[in-house]
């Protein structure tokens, strides 16, 4: 009976190996078949993306902006081409990490949609401070030379990094400015920042998926716009792959393992709660081992870019010399002498080089030290002045930030319930929000801890989804994961995109800058709106500039009851050899949407001024005007 | 069966050595706008990391390409710093300079080139 079972059974197995043996013959082609045809639909899918961009830029007037910015004119197709996008996106990574190059193209093809199409749109440089730029690297082409002491934009002066790389990129290429390629900055960083974000990500976590997702999120949320023509861009580029080089090749852990390969181990091993955190770092990653010369060339770079960054920007060193320090602290990576160095060089550039600004400025920076309250409530627009539609748009970006804050926490406790403490990424979350105690930053400081804080919280945000290698498996996840990205483009749309009508300049305007800019006396006075229009890209020393809303409220209110007499008192001033007041449709954008003055003041100055007897238009086009007095002339 | 590549290890470094003398050529002479234009653009961006770039550890060719623009830029901007504090403002030789860096890391990728890679083929 025995025997007969034992048969059978043998029997039955033999079947079963022939039966695979026939599948094995004839599967394959068929598996092959089902995976191309599962590798075509994201293609499909991001080529109906690509169409669907494609077909929305003609039909959009960026002139018939409402006070929501690009959102008012973008038609349907746009936003279904995100959607066509997004759904691929999640398809994709949740089921076929291993596909990097169409995950790559994915988070291109999202780059792209949203950071060119305003490039490609406008024909013109957008939002006012990257013309700014442009007039500190035309200032360099001409001079040669920076003035540290100079009245306008003196902490450029102190720092122009950024702007003498841009002024010899301009001159080799035999440009006349940077304005002939500026408009493509924020495109060409924010895929610097991609490349740099995937070598974080990789010494994080060897889960493609959640390398992948991470990246998505982070530019799903990177709402911040500090991706344009500035210094800030560049310091941050070069920050993200200052600590990518780090966690990748200089992780502690990795230093351990990598004994046999010519690399020293820690003289003494830690103890401690450093130590025990120091154990419990990530994900125990194994990179390509270093040989000594390699060591050498990425300490070389981390060093280089160090520097770039201490010469370049005023506060990407401090955020990174914080990171530095605290990585090093923690354990997470060595050398241990670079916090030292860095500190030393940032000092040495603070009280060394940069003296002009800091004798000018140090009083005012220790002054808001610890006035945590002013320094986080000066970033925030006053919702009672703005408009209806900045208020929204307002509420989005807050929203928005609050939801990250709060998932990528979540993501972080998931995790850790999971065995996963992040110790580098969690370090790298909480090392930008001390800087709320130090500065307020010109106002902009809350933005800009967010942004350093980014990358590691949408890391958490995309670990809430895969908590651990297992996890995710199930329809659940990517599901919710590209329900949360739908939500979160919606937000990020508004608050992204909602200023656009003040950061847009027509052609119109960019034509009266350059009548201005090439016409104005040296010396002259030139009385702005405000400061949001194509401003002082060229020759920008040459002349003092006051901007009616940055004036006192009673001034204002002066002004705004009776320009005529004012201006005229301001402009009959003969220290300048001449005055001009200009006016233009960006800056009635920001006055009326913003509420830097009420709604409606600068059309009303305008009129006022077209009707005076004491003033002459010297240049109007329809989105500009430039007054001069008529008794004294230019 | 142990097949040996050909070492074509030579080619991006000799490459990188002819595009910044070509660079530097069009741009002291200021002939050909177009090409100088891109030549330019391609060479600052990429040039002087990508010449030390086989150097490096990177593991894939997003970590490459990005460590190889990081690195230009840097090498870019501190070049153009220092003459701009030594009161030296001069592009052409900023860029003389630049062109001289990546000559060097091209040279030395020739000098010290990496051992040719091997691949098993496997009989049937």
């Amino acid at each position: 009976m025995a025997e007969r079972y034992q048969q059978r059974s043998k029997d039955l197995e033999d079947v079963k190996s022939e039966f695979s043996t026939y599948l094995g013959r004839t599967q394959p082609g068929a598996t092959a078949v089902l995976h191309e045809l599962q590798r075509l639909l994201p293609i499909a899918l991001i080529a109906v993306a690509v169409f669907l961009w494609l077909i929305s830029l003609p039909v959009v007037k960026p002139r018939d902006m409402t006070d929501i910015g690009l959102l008012s004119v973008l038609p349907v197709t746009y936003y279904l081409g995100l959607i066509v996008l997004t759904a691929s996106f999640s398809y994709t990574v949740f089921r076929h990490a291993e596909w990097r190059w169409l995950l790559f193209l994915h988070v291109l093809t999202f780059i792209v949609m949203i950071h060119a199409t305003p490039a490609i749109l406008y024909g013109t440089l957008r939002y006012s401070w990257a013309w700014k730029h442009v007039g500190i690297t035309d200032y360099i082409m001409r001079h040669g030379s920076v003035n540290p002491n100079i009245d306008f934009f003196n902490a450029y002066h102190n720092w122009p990094g950024f702007f003498a790389l841009n002024a010899l990129i301009t001159q080799a290429a035999g440009l006349s400015s940077a304005l002939d390629y500026a408009s493509w900055a924020t495109l060409f960083f924010n895929l610097m920042f991609f490349g740099a974000l995937l070598t974080i990500y990789r010494s994080l976590t060897t889960d493609s998926r959640l390398i992948w997702l991470s990246v998505w999120f982070f530019f799903l949320t990177d709402w911040i716009g500090q991706d344009y023509f500035a210094p800030q861009s560049f310091g941050y580029f070069f920050y993200l792959v200052i600590i990518g080089i780090l966690l990748r090749w200089f992780a502690i852990r990795r230093q351990r393992r990598s004994l046999d390969q010519t690399m020293p181990i820690p003289a003494h091993p830690r103890r401690g709660l450093w130590g025990w955190l120091a154990e419990r770092i990530s994900e125990p990653v194994e990179g390509p081992a270093l040989a000594p010369a390699q060591r050498v060339l990425l300490l070389a770079i981390v060093i280089v870019l160090m520097a770039s960054i201490v010469f370049s920007h005023q506060l990407t060193p401090f955020m990174l010399l914080s990171a530095l320090l605290m990585l090093v602290l923690f354990g997470v990576i060595y050398p241990r002498s670079l916090p030292f160095l860095m500190g030393v060089m940032v000092l040495a550039w603070v009280f060394f080089v940069a003296t002009p600004f800091t004798g000018q400025n140090l009083n005012s920076m220790l002054s808001s030290f610890g006035t945590v309250k002013s320094n986080v409530s000066g970033n925030l627009i006053n919702l009672h002045e703005a408009s209806t539609g900045q208020v929204v748009i307002a509420i989005m970006g807050r929203g928005l930030t609050l939801m990250v804050i709060f998932l990528a926490a979540a993501g972080f406790l998931r995790r850790l319930r999971k065995g996963h403490f992040d110790l580098a990424a969690m370090l790298l979350v909480v090392i930008p929000f001390p800087m709320l105690v130090a500065n307020n930053y010109g106002g902009e400081i809350l933005f800009r801890i967010y942004f350093f804080a980014l990358p590691f919280m949408a890391f958490f945000l995309s670990g809430l989804f895969l908590p651990t290698q297992e996890s995710g498996r199930s329809l659940v996840a990517p599901v919710l994961s590209a329900l949360l990205s739908v939500g979160i483009i919606v937000a990020f749309l508004f608050a992204y995109y909602g200023k656009e009508k003040q950061y847009y300049f027509t052609p119109e305007e960019v034509a009266a800058a350059n009548y201005l800019y090439g016409n104005a006396l040296p010396g002259s006075l030139l009385i702005e709106g405000t400061g949001d229009y194509p401003a002082r890209f060229r020759n920008y020393e040459l002349y003092t500039y006051v901007p009616i809303d940055l004036e006192p409220t009673e001034a204002k209110a002066q002004i705004i009851a009776n320009p005529a007499s004012e201006m005229q008192r301001w402009m009959g001033n003969r220290q300048y050899p001449a005055a001009y007041i200009f006016i233009t449709r960006s800056m009635m954008a920001e006055v009326n949407m913003v509420g830097s003055m009420p709604a409606g003041s600068l059309e009303s100055i305008t009129r006022k001024l077209m009707d005076s007897d004491k003033f002459k238009v010297l240049y109007s086009n329809q989105d500009a005007v430039i007054f001069v007095l008529k008794d004294r002339g230019p | 069966m142990k097949m040996e590549r050909m070492d074509l290890s030579w080619l991006l470094p000799v490459a990188l050595m002819v595009a910044g003398l070509l660079t530097a050529l069009v741009v002291l002479t200021g002939i050909f706008p177009l090409p100088r234009l891109v030549l330019v653009f391609a060479f600052l961006f990429l040039g002087p990391g990508l010449a030390f770039a086989r150097l490096l550890p990177a593991d894939d060719i997003f970590a490459r390409v990005t460590l190889s623009i990081a690195l230009s830029l840097g090498i870019d901007a501190v070049v153009a710093m220092i003459l701009l504090y030594m009161d030296a403002w001069s592009y052409q030789n900023i860029l003389l300079i630049i062109v001289g860096i990546t000559l060097l890391g091209s040279i030395l990728q020739i000098s010290h080139p990496r051992e040719p890679e091997t691949v098993q083929e496997e009989r049937e």
